[in-house]
């Protein structure tokens, strides 16, 4: 997807070094934020209202929501094809 | 004592005499009470094998040990016994709490036994109202069987007898309406006005919660909400915002390496 409109983004529920390692690991090149950073009473996952994990979001260009749920492949194929139309529209 | 020994000789009915009706003491037990009996037994099974498994906590945390292993619940002792009532008062009403028994402790464990219990009560059983423990437990059954999730759905909405498991199975029907249309949509909330009407029937704290839980959720982050906008440090302590991304597709992964 490199070069397309897309971008995976993270919310990591680890600790900093264990995510780092997670990420050494397997070769994730995503950037992600820290779930609940030091000092911050509440946690994306909380404001998010995520109440399993791995819970995946798919937001379109507008920033509006297209999936929320836990099936990768299922958010994937509704990622991909947001991204085909994008491309379309913008050609 | 001669009159005591007629009189005990006079209790027994005499084997040309047509017999009383039928006195309760006089029948083996129940079925009701032989299932009561032994889902007693499990549930202290239960609980002693609960109090085994923290104490295998407590006793590791002590050493600063981790718990790798723990035994199973004792369900595969008891799954034969609870299917051989079943067996026993087959296609009756008194096999119902034998099968969801089976059903409710077998479905993450022993699949097969409760794929069988679970269709034996479909088939034979759902009018029944015996099956109200399932309720909150149908919602994932539409997800392990999902290609009877409709079906049985129709099928308890249609034939039960009893209310709350109709509300239950209209709570599993309009679930992915819920989900795939946003909040703003007239499905939805026509939806949510059909569950609404219904709760205030049954009156149910589980179905209520199940309820609010999804549909609350969904209000916010439905399909087609706006995402609100996330401001965090990254894993290098470099603040960012999810919007620093916008009018790009994102996908956003809560994750976590378990």
């Amino acid at each position: 997807m490199k070069g397309r409109p897309f971008a995976l983004i993270g919310i990591n529920s680890d600790s900093v070094e264990d995510a780092k390692k997670a990420i050494e690991r397997e070769k994730l090149n995503w950037r992600s934020f820290q779930n609940s950073p030091e000092g911050w009473e509440r946690s994306i996952s909380d404001d998010w209202m995520v109440r399993g994990w791995p819970t995946i979001v798919v937001l379109d260009a507008d920033f509006k929501i297209r999936y929320r749920g836990h099936d990768g492949h299922e958010a994937t194929r509704i990622a991909k094809e947001l991204v085909d139309k994008l491309e379309k529209i913008d050609s | 004592m001669i009159s005591l020994s007629f009189l005990l000789l006079a209790a027994q009915p005499a084997p040309w005499q047509e017999p009383a009706a039928p006195v309760a003491t006089q029948q083996e037990p129940s079925a009701q009470t032989h299932y009561e009996v032994l889902a007693a037994e499990y549930d202290a099974a239960y609980q002693a094998w609960m109090e085994g498994v923290q104490k295998l906590f407590a006793d590791a945390a002590e050493n600063g040990e981790t718990v790798t292993e723990y035994p199973d619940p004792p369900f595969a002792d008891f799954m034969p016994r609870f299917l051989k009532g079943a067996n026993k008062h087959a296609g009756t009403e008194q096999a119902v709490p034998y099968l969801v028994w089976v059903v409710q402790n077998g479905l993450f464990s022993q699949m097969s036994e409760a794929t069988e219990a679970w269709n034996t009560l479909l088939d034979r059983h759902a009018a029944s109202a015996g099956l109200e423990p399932l309720g909150p437990m149908l919602s994932s059954m539409s997800y392990i069987f999902p290609e009877k999730a409709a079906g049985m759905v129709a099928k308890l909405e249609k034939e039960s007898s009893s209310e709350l498991v109709r509300a239950w199975a209209t709570w599993v029907r309009l679930t992915p309406i819920f989900k795939e249309n946003g909040p703003k949509t007239e499905a939805f909330r026509l939806a949510k006005k059909e569950m609404q009407t219904l709760l205030a029937k049954v009156q149910d704290e589980s179905l209520q919660r199940a309820f609010d839980s999804e549909v609350t959720v969904l209000e916010v982050f439905g399909m087609g909400m706006t995402a609100p906008d996330i401001t965090a440090p990254d894993l290098n302590g470099v603040e960012f915002s999810l919007s620093d991304y916008k009018g790009k597709v994102l996908f956003v992964d809560f994750w976590g390496d378990w």
